[in-house]
């Protein structure tokens, strides 16, 4: 609209200011402009993530939220420290450069808390190798992880290191192990084993016979570092975890409402164990803090359950068949834990896995991604009652009151309300120091739509509403940095549940009238 | 000369004055416009000099002026909205046209020949290069604008045709002016008549020229997403912009020189003697400019005049001027014909002075 404005003032302008050493004059005009407009459904207010909408259109929330899980990695740990040796020569000797001067087979078994593990795939992570020369010139070094494979051949790293006696420096490598498998059968136990191989050479690029003393040493340590299990294979042991935890439970999100009145909630806890492994579990507590703290009260809390094996078929595919239990726990007391409108939930989980030992005979599996958890699931259907329901936002802006300013205004607002909520606002103006400077108020209210007896509404609602921003208010509005609306929303009167359907829109339309004074 | 056939002069002056236009001056100043309105001005300095032998009929001729000049074109709704608003206008669709504006500022140098046909006719004519300092076109065909009677919807149908030069350097386009003219006596009447100003110029590539044909509507910012209110916006506002935008493409552009034809009589009675001249240039609200300016002798060589005129960017107005001979062949001429706008007899918006110094070397043998 300004630029209409100035389009045309500018042909004015230019006449005038053909000649230097004059005012700039200034004057009033006023503008009538659209500003906003909008048209919003349920999705928008409540976020088409979480909405379902049913046959009869009608709406209900539905909320996921998972309380806990084991991943693969909390149930099988892969070992740390993969070689160490402390090598001191023997005898002193003049070695030819490049000559083998150390070779050395190892399988080593690692107790992993009872499992016993056959097959290990890598997702990500790095092999480090770290190695101190004390012979008076540099050495080669060669290792290899024999019972692993990466990209068909096993692991193998080498480097040169350097004489720690002549330089002060040590070998430090890393090497990517991503995609790597690891058969641990390599022991007489066919389990937790690792094979390596270490060999050290004269120093190959040197130019005389490598003098070799009696009494130096090399040190080599070879070790996994950030690794993530792909999957791993064998018998998992009987491993124990007792959770006791808190979450949020943003449902409500921040709103602020007095009461809420619900009906026919669904709510369940949805167990899934992905594990090759038999699971026995106990949820021990679920607890809301809301205006209150409400346990739920269900036969279900406290119950010991066993849980079957998830299935692999075929084997080795990882096309996995989870087992699945389903808590419902409609009819018990959900509607008290809702309408308790909690921000967050307690619970406790306790349990074991292979409570029965080793029946799968060593073929326990867990993949990346797929271990033993339990989600939350509530149905909400919004057929409700709510009083003072109030929401805050607060908007950061900057206004600029340059030579040309609005003096004063009035912001129209034409409303269609086709929800059965009244809603009542209130702009609060802050300045930096977050202090309410002023307050702006409409002259009216935005009616709620008329509901028949099941709630429903028969017909939108049109509200006209105006906010006038006197010369006080306007310069105030300049002044301010934040402004923080205040919306409070009611469902009617009587205290009638109301049903939202997906078909209702708030539809509103804001234009303005400025006193704009404009100093040219 | 500045004026206006119908903006008044108290706004204008208020306006030029830097005053706060309230809205006691801008409802009279609009109550005044008709529909359709100008306002302009225009200067020139010129200086001419032309020699024909006695013996000869051929002589060089000579001309130079400065010259600058402006109208502007506008109808009332126009002034309405810059000054008023938008606020009467809601539920209509008002055309803002004419909206025209033309801006000429340029120095010409000819060089021609004086002809003397015989002792009653003398016809001039002269060529040479045209220096264009400042040249501004904005002209329009289209411009509707519709305010909806509840405000949720305006919409503006243009299309523009936008031209300027840029700032620096002071010489911004080169051409050429040319001109022809005739003097002589008839019936004991004294008469001059010239066209000029026939010429091109051609502006360096840095001027602007666009053109935007377009209808642009604004309904308000789409709230589509509450959680990213600042994009919608941010589109909506980049939208209009370019749509208003009018710094278009830069481009050599070329402009005709304003044309102007002159013609003046002037016939000496016993007791006073009466000048009639008419004017035009062809440049938007400029309509030809009638002058009868009749004056009397009061002391010596000291005559006083009182210059009636019509036309140009004005209307009917009338003043005062003096002229005479300061020495020898050096004569001169001041003269006002915008008294009565300034005296306030006139509401209309009308300044300007004429002065001349005019040397003569002999009847009939010279001309300026």
């Amino acid at each position: 609209m300004r630029s209409i404005i100035k389009t045309g003032f500018v042909l004015f302008l230019i006449f005038f200011t053909l000649s230097s050493c004059r005012k700039d004059p200034s004057w009033d005009v006023s503008l009538k402009t659209p500003l906003f407009n909008a048209s919003l459904g349920i999705e928008d207010l409540v976020g088409d993530t979480m909405i379902q909408i049913n046959p009869d259109s009608s709406v209900t929330v539905v909320f996921d939220k998972e309380l806990f899980s084991l991943s693969a990695d909390s149930i099988v740990s892969v070992p740390d420290s993969l070689y160490y040796t402390h090598f001191i020569i023997p005898i002193g000797i003049l070695a030819p450069p490049g000559a083998l001067v150390l070779q050395k087979t190892e399988s080593k078994y690692y107790d992993m808390d009872g499992a016993q593990l056959t097959e290990m795939k890598v997702k990500s992570g790095k092999l480090v190798i770290r190695a101190y020369n004390y012979v008076g010139d540099d050495a080669f070094i060669e290792y290899s992880l024999d019972n692993s494979s990466l990209n068909g051949s096993p692991v193998k790293v080498s480097g040169l290191i350097p004489s720690f006696n002549n330089t002060g420096n040590f070998l430090y490598d890393e090497y990517d192990v991503s995609g790597m498998t690891l058969n641990l059968r390599g022991s007489y136990l066919h389990c937790n084993s690792l094979t390596s191989t270490i060999k050290v050479y004269a120093n190959p690029y040197a130019t005389n016979p490598v003098q070799i003393n009696y009494g130096d040493s090399i040190d080599i340590l070879v070790e996994f570092q950030d690794i993530v299990l792909d999957y791993a294979r064998g018998y998992f042991g009987q491993h124990a975890f007792d959770e006791n935890d808190v979450s949020d439970f943003d449902i409500f999100g921040d709103l602020d409402i007095e009461s809420i009145d619900l009906e026919n909630i669904d709510m369940s806890v949805e167990i899934e164990n992905s594990i090759g492994a038999d699971a026995s579990f106990q949820l021990t507590h679920l607890d809301g803090y809301g205006q209150s703290t409400v346990s739920l009260v269900s036969n279900w809390v406290g119950k010991t359950i066993n849980l079957t094996r998830a299935i692999e078929n075929p084997p080795y595919s990882g096309n996995i068949t989870p087992s699945t239990l389903l808590m419902d726990f409609s009819g018990d007391n959900v509607e008290d834990f809702i309408e308790n409108m909690p921000s967050s939930l307690a619970y406790g989980m306790k349990g074991e896995i292979n409570p029965l030992g080793n029946i799968s005979s060593g073929n326990d599996f867990v993949y990346f991604g797929k271990g033993f958890k339990a989600i939350a699931h509530m149905e909400i259907p919004l057929n409700l009652a709510f009083s003072n329901l109030t929401m805050r936002d607060t908007i950061e802006y900057e206004l600029n009151r340059n030579e040309s300013y609005i003096s004063e205004s009035i912001l129209y607002l034409d409303v269609s309300n086709g929800f059965p909520l009244s809603a009542s606002f209130k702009i609060y103006l802050l300045d930096n120091n977050n202090t309410a400077i002023d307050s702006i108020t409409p002259d009216n209210i935005i009616s709620a739509a008329p509901v028949d007896g099941s709630g429903r509404v028969t017909e939108p609602i049109i509200s006209h509403l105006e906010i006038y921003l006197n010369t006080s208010q306007t310069q105030n509005l300049y002044d301010a940095e934040k402004a923080v609306i205040e919306a409070v929303f009611n469902t009617g009167n009587s205290g009638q549940k109301v049903r939202f359907y997906s078909d209702y829109k708030l539809l509103f339309s804001v234009s303005g009238l400025f006193d704009y004074h404009i100093n040219s | 000369m500045v004026e206006s056939r119908t903006l008044l002069n108290d706004f204008s002056l208020d306006f030029y004055t830097g005053e706060f236009l309230d809205s006691t001056s801008k409802l009279a100043a609009l109550n005044n416009l008709n529909a359709k309105n100008n306002i302009g001005y225009h200067t020139m300095n010129s200086f001419q000099f032309g020699y024909i032998k006695t013996e000869k009929k051929i002589g060089p001729y000579i001309s130079t002026s400065h010259q600058k000049m402006m109208g502007i074109e506008f109808s009332k709704d126009l002034f309405e909205l810059a000054f008023v608003g938008n606020k009467s206008f809601s539920g209509r669709d008002i055309d803002l046209t004419p909206t025209n504006l033309q801006l000429y500022e340029f120095i010409d140098i000819r060089g021609g020949i004086l002809w003397k046909i015989n002792d009653k006719l003398t016809i001039n004519a002269s060529a040479g290069p045209a220096f264009g300092l400042n040249y501004q076109n904005i002209s329009s065909t289209q411009l509707q604008m519709y305010t909806s009677e509840i405000t949720d919807s305006i919409a503006l149908d243009y299309n523009l045709s936008y031209s300027r030069t840029p700032s620096y350097p002071i010489i911004k386009g080169f051409g050429f002016s040319a001109g022809i003219g005739a003097e002589g006596v008839f019936s004991g009447i004294q008469w001059q008549a010239s066209v000029s100003n026939l010429g091109l110029i051609w502006y360096n590539d840095r001027s602007v020229n666009t053109k935007k044909d377009s209808l642009i509507e604004f309904d308000g910012f789409e709230l589509n997403e509450l959680s990213d209110i600042s994009s919608d916006i941010d589109n909506e506002i980049h939208r209009i912009e370019n749509a208003f935008s009018l710094a278009g493409d830069t481009a050599k552009i070329k402009c005709n020189l304003p044309f102007k034809a002159n013609i003046s009589l002037q016939k000496e009675f016993q007791a006073f003697k009466i000048d009639i001249s008419a004017l035009y240039i062809d440049v938007p609200g400029f309509i030809p400019y009638v002058s009868l300016s009749p004056s009397k002798k009061v002391y010596k060589s000291i005559a006083i005049s009182l210059p009636l005129k019509y036309g140009g960017f004005g209307g009917f107005n009338a003043g005062l001027g003096i002229e005479g001979v300061l020495k020898d062949n050096i004569h001169f001429k001041i003269s006002s014909p915008a008294l009565l706008s300034a005296l306030g007899v006139n509401k209309v918006l009308s300044y300007g002075v004429y002065a001349g110094i005019y040397f003569k070397f002999s009847k009939n043998e010279s001309s300026f």
